[in-house]
């Protein structure tokens, strides 16, 4: 199973639909409607993807996160740039600060969205 | 193509617990069992990694001085194998120390009895006798068509916290040479002289430290030194690049380093392999592959992943060394330090302490690292950036990543085990050592004897950027502007 294949599935075992897409610039990416837990777009929804371009998953992990349409973003960005007729932020927010110490089995979409996509939504 | 065995320590303790239990009991009775081995394939150089023993239940085989096996214990490791997809091994003891020749019994169990059966998993058979003294012989058993013919083991090497090895003695050894290494084998004797002369050594990166590494192990003798590096002299690296000189600027720092490891090596017959590119291409991890131990003196995560990879994947050890050196806001110096680490089975591997990241590792390969603005702009300062070094940091870390080298090739059982991590701290000052082990989930450890069958993911198919002879054209003109441009200068000054 590929590395896109794979994180489709896990997203969708947490109670999400996600689909393949290519990004202009990133390539390979999964993209999902995501309703804000935290911070202060706490309860807005924004179409977000997660980039996969050429990982290896799980043993290395997503880096690249996108998101359209998003209001003054409060982390830096790497890039913005337009596609499916909106303006989309591209962000480097790598879980570098614990994933490789994660056991096999946790590491998934699940430890990915509770321990690093959160705390990322709650900073931007 | 050349022939070596390779065992990690722990497989060499399994193998020689099992295989030399009557002789510590003082009988003279010889023990055998089957193994399963993957390849390591380099550029010149195949290596059967064992990496399980197959042990005999009852009825397998008749000891009676020599031991003989049963047929039905070569047929199920025969199907282990074949069902594992690896190669089948055949491990036997003798009474004697050091390499062990075949009788002609031996001959005929491997290459009639073992051999030919053994080709169904697809590898040839590989046959190792075990001396007293824990020496291995080695040999494949391959097919030409018509035969089975016997190619012996130029090594046979025990890898983990030492470095041991059991040469062919057959092979093209060459008397240590005298005069110029007197002082050098007075401090450690021929036999250890020899071990560290008969070693392929790679250095990966050839910037401050890793040439200063090279020359050491020109000095110290070693015959074959190959270099990994795809950089260019320039002028602000003269502070730190060992024999360069402005009249090198432009020129690669592989070839200025092999030109001038010429002029240093002390072996009669020394030999320098410079390759300009990254050790992350692919066609040059088959040169790297060739290596019995590799110097990591590289600052970027995915070049420490492979070499990590390597370390456990096919078993050949990588002593990495890392300068970090900060400036304060006011632009002097806030902290100095480097750091060692000797990573390979039994070791902790780099990614374990903290070299790197899988996360730096991915974000090299989408470029982000090589972005400064970006970098500038995320309030970021990574290790790949800081970039202040030395010459003197450089001596030091080299001389502590060779002196590891020298450790793992020269220690005795006598000497005590000390840790294979040191830290040097200039600011307070003082060296640490330490020993550690990966953590619980280090997803390298299981690769450990991989070899071919673990690929590494992110090898990049350029092809090689030049050929000797276009670098050494590209070299000839590169030097011949730099001379016209100083005569050119010094006309119009």
């Amino acid at each position: 199973m590929s590395a896109v294949e794979t994180v489709i599935r896990e997203i969708r075992e947490i109670g999400f639909e996600a689909e393949e897409v290519t990004l202009p610039n990133y390539g390979s990416a999964v993209a999902l409607c995501y309703p804000v837990p935290t911070g202060r777009l706490r309860g807005r929804t924004f179409r977000m993807a997660i980039g996969l371009q050429d990982i290896v998953y799980p043993e290395y992990p997503p880096h690249f996160l996108h998101v359209r349409s998003l209001p003054d973003p409060a982390l830096t960005s790497h890039t913005t740039y337009e596609w499916e007729g909106g303006d989309w932020t591209a962000f480097s927010v790598p879980p570098s600060d614990f994933w490789d110490r994660l056991p096999p089995e946790q590491k998934t979409m699940r430890t990915y969205f509770r321990r690093h996509l959160q705390r990322v939504w709650g900073e931007l | 193509m050349t022939y070596e065995a390779v065992l990690t320590e722990g497989m060499h303790r399994r193998a020689c617990e099992f295989l030399l239990r009557h002789f510590d009991r003082g009988q003279r009775q010889e023990e055998l069992c089957f193994a399963l081995w993957r390849p390591s394939t380099g550029a010149d150089r195949v290596s059967a990694l064992v990496f399980d023993l197959v042990l005999p239940e009852t009825g397998d085989r008749d000891l009676h001085g020599n031991a003989s096996f049963d047929a039905a214990y070569l047929s199920r490791a025969v199907r282990i194998a074949w069902k594992k997809r690896v190669g089948l091994a055949f491990l036997h003891s003798h009474p004697t120390p050091g390499w062990q020749e075949m009788s002609e019994p031996d001959i005929v169990a491997e290459r009639d009895r073992i051999a030919p059966p053994a080709r169904a998993t697809g590898f040839p058979a590989v046959g190792l006798t075990l001396g007293t003294d824990g020496a291995w012989s080695a040999r494949f058993w391959t097919w030409t068509g018509s035969a089975f013919r016997r190619n012996d083991c130029g090594k046979t090497r025990v890898v983990g916290g030492r470095l041991r090895m059991t040469r062919y003695p057959g092979g093209a050894e060459r008397k240590v040479a005298r005069k110029a290494l007197r002082r050098t084998v007075s401090t450690w004797g021929e036999a250890t002289q020899a071990d560290l002369q008969s070693l392929r050594v790679g250095v990966v990166g050839v910037g401050s430290v890793g040439c200063l590494v090279a020359e050491s192990l020109a000095r110290m003798g070693v015959r074959r030194i190959v270099l990994f590096d795809d950089d260019r002299v320039e002028t602000h690296n003269l502070d730190r690049l060992l024999h360069a000189s402005r009249r090198d600027a432009g020129r690669h720092k592989a070839l200025v380093a092999a030109g001038n490891l010429k002029r240093s090596a002390t072996a009669s017959d020394f030999r320098v392999e410079p390759h300009i590119g990254r050790i992350e291409h692919s066609d040059l991890l088959p040169a790297a592959l060739d290596c019995d131990l590799l110097f990591a003196a590289v600052d970027r995560p995915l070049p420490k992943d492979l070499l990590n990879h390597i370390a456990y994947a096919h078993c050949i050890p990588v002593i990495f060394g890392g300068v970090y050196a900060a400036t304060k806001a006011d632009g002097t110096m806030g902290q100095a330090s480097w750091s060692v680490v000797a990573a390979g089975p039994g070791q902790r591997c780099l990614r374990c302490a903290g070299q790197y990241s899988t996360s730096e590792v991915v974000m090299e390969r989408d470029g982000s690292l090589d972005d400064p603005t970006y970098i500038r702009s995320a309030g970021s300062e990574t290790r790949v950036t800081a970039g202040q070094n030395v010459f003197a940091f450089s001596a030091n870390l080299s001389s502590l990543m060779t002196l590891e080298l020298i450790r793992m090739v020269a220690a005795e059982d006598w000497w005590p085990e000390v840790g294979n991590e040191l830290t040097f701290s200039l600011i307070p000052g003082g060296l640490d050592r330490a020993s550690y082990r990966c953590g619980d989930h280090c997803a390298v450890r299981p690769k450990t004897t991989g070899g071919d069958a673990e690929p590494y993911p992110f090898l990049e198919a350029e092809p090689r950027r030049d050929s000797a002879v276009v670098v050494r054209f590209d070299d000839a003109l590169r030097r011949g502007r730099n001379l016209l441009g100083e005569a050119v200068g010094r006309i119009l000054r």
